[in-house]
């Protein structure tokens, strides 16, 4: 088995981890950027709320979170699909990485700009739609991206919940070859395609929505 | 403004085709949801993506003879016995040994094979034990969540010959045979059925091996109806082919 057939059987495993990474990153946003606006919006027993929330999300092992899921869930009648057990577990923890990034984000926008914006008679909601938001998202980049490889990385958890990604099919095929170095150079090849592909589609958004002379990006 | 839009329908469709593509599970009344360890041979390997091993002959036979199909699904081992527990699948097999702590919450099949325990090392270092007394002199490496750890807290430690805090823990065989071999941990305990593979691709030896105190099973759910049959059909299949079968993959 030459070192193309390894890399050939492990990449049968790569649209998984992608998947795995895209599906729990998409979950991500979508929490981080709920837990962020509703910081903003909410009065404070729900901001103390979720603060709470954020904390308990961001102490959690994700293995921890991953068993309660899939393996305790199902005890009190919730069958939960393995993808969205990884969404439920890996998805969540990074969403509230993801929304204290934002947070961050939110404290950096200029006051003066949303005193204006209130003079202007704009509403709270309008205030953080039109003013903040579109500044939020483009100071966060940085933020999202390394959250981003964060998830790649903690993929391979999937294959404790059953989906055959690219860490199984390696572990499957060093029991059987006993060429470990190999394989896992391979496997350590193929994360670098993998992060390479999303940094690339990353900065192609980026770029769509930069705005020149806006910050120093 | 229709950007965002655009980015949000994006996210949302990613998230329901996420949930959606993984909510159906076939629900036909005759497929068996199987949880397998694809890294124990020769109980449960895969080769060129085929699923195969001696467990897997078995469970195959049984479902030829009772016309049902498996559905495999491959976790790592804390997986698979998980998977069992909380009813994710039907039956498990990747070389399961028969304990006490596993029979409080799941099901074991009739034993189907004796298996040995052994101790290899590395033939350079030509280790061999005739008894016990040295072995708290070596380090063990062991892969976590096997049997071998109730077995040195009960029986090894109580007599003084081996402690459980002096085993090296790994996440699978693989990576303790990859200290073995780097010189990091002077022996790893292996099934017999593992060790028997291991002894053709490497260059390792059996210093001690404990023989008549484990047996293999397929783990059931608690309560499961196919446990029964399937002990009805190692019944039917009889000491003989079932040996057969044991001998092929032993050899």
């Amino acid at each position: 088995m030459s070192f193309a057939d390894i890399l050939q059987t492990l990449l049968q495993g790569a649209a998984y981890t992608l998947l795995i990474t895209i599906c729990c990153y998409a979950t991500a946003l979508l929490v981080g950027l709920g837990i962020a606006m509703a910081r903003e919006m909410g009065g404070s027993i729900l901001s103390a709320l979720l603060s709470v929330i954020v904390y308990v999300l961001r102490g959690i092992p994700m293995l921890v979170l991953l068993f309660i899921v899939f393996f305790g869930l199902p005890g009190i009648g919730l069958d939960v699909p393995p993808l969205v057990a990884m969404m439920l577990s890996l998805g969540l923890i990074s969403g509230a990485y993801l929304s204290e990034v934002f947070r961050s984000s939110l404290s950096a926008v200029n006051p003066n700009e949303v005193l204006a914006a209130q003079s202007m008679g704009f509403s709270r909601f309008e205030t953080l739609r039109l003013i903040k938001l579109p500044q939020m998202t483009r100071f966060s980049v940085p933020g999202m991206v390394n959250e981003l490889t964060t998830v790649l990385k903690f993929s391979p958890f999937a294959y404790t919940v059953g989906i055959p990604e690219i860490t199984k099919e390696a572990m499957a095929l060093v029991a059987t070859t006993m060429r470990g170095i190999e394989v896992y150079i391979a496997i350590g090849l193929i994360y670098f395609g993998i992060y390479r592909l999303l940094l690339v589609a990353v900065r192609l958004i980026e770029k769509r929505y930069s705005i020149p002379g806006f910050a120093q990006e | 403004m229709n950007r965002r839009n655009l980015l949000a329908t994006v996210a949302i469709g990613l998230a329901v085709i996420a949930v959606g593509g993984c909510g159906k599970q076939g629900s036909a009344s005759k497929v068996i949801n199987v949880a397998v360890t694809p890294a124990s041979p020769p109980n449960l390997f895969q080769e060129n993506g085929q699923t195969k091993g001696l467990d897997y002959d078995l469970f195959d036979g049984y479902c030829k003879a009772r016309g049902c199909t498996m559905n495999i699904v491959a976790y790592d081992w804390q997986g698979m016995l998980g998977a069992v527990v909380s009813r994710k699948a039907d039956v498990a097999f990747s070389g399961i040994s028969i304990t006490e702590p596993r029979q409080k919450v799941m099901d074991f099949s009739k034993p189907y094979m004796d298996n040995s325990w052994n101790l290899v090392s590395m033939k350079s270092r030509n280790i061999k034990f005739a008894n016990l007394d040295t072995l708290k002199n070596y380090s063990i490496g062991i892969a976590r969540g096997t049997a071998y750890t109730d077995f040195i807290k009960t029986e090894l430690e109580p007599k003084g010959i081996y402690k459980v805090d002096q085993l090296k823990l790994y996440p699978t065989n693989n990576e303790a045979l990859t200290d073995l071999q780097n010189g990091q941990v002077d022996l790893v305990f292996l099934d017999g059925t593992v060790a028997s593979v291991y002894r053709k691709k490497l260059p390792v030896q059996d210093s001690y091996v404990f023989e008549g105190i484990d047996r293999l099973g397929f783990a059931f759910p608690k309560g499961s109806a196919l446990r029964a049959d399937f002990d009805k059909y190692l019944d039917e299949l009889g000491p003989e082919k079932r040996q057969a079968i044991i001998d092929k993959w032993m050899k």
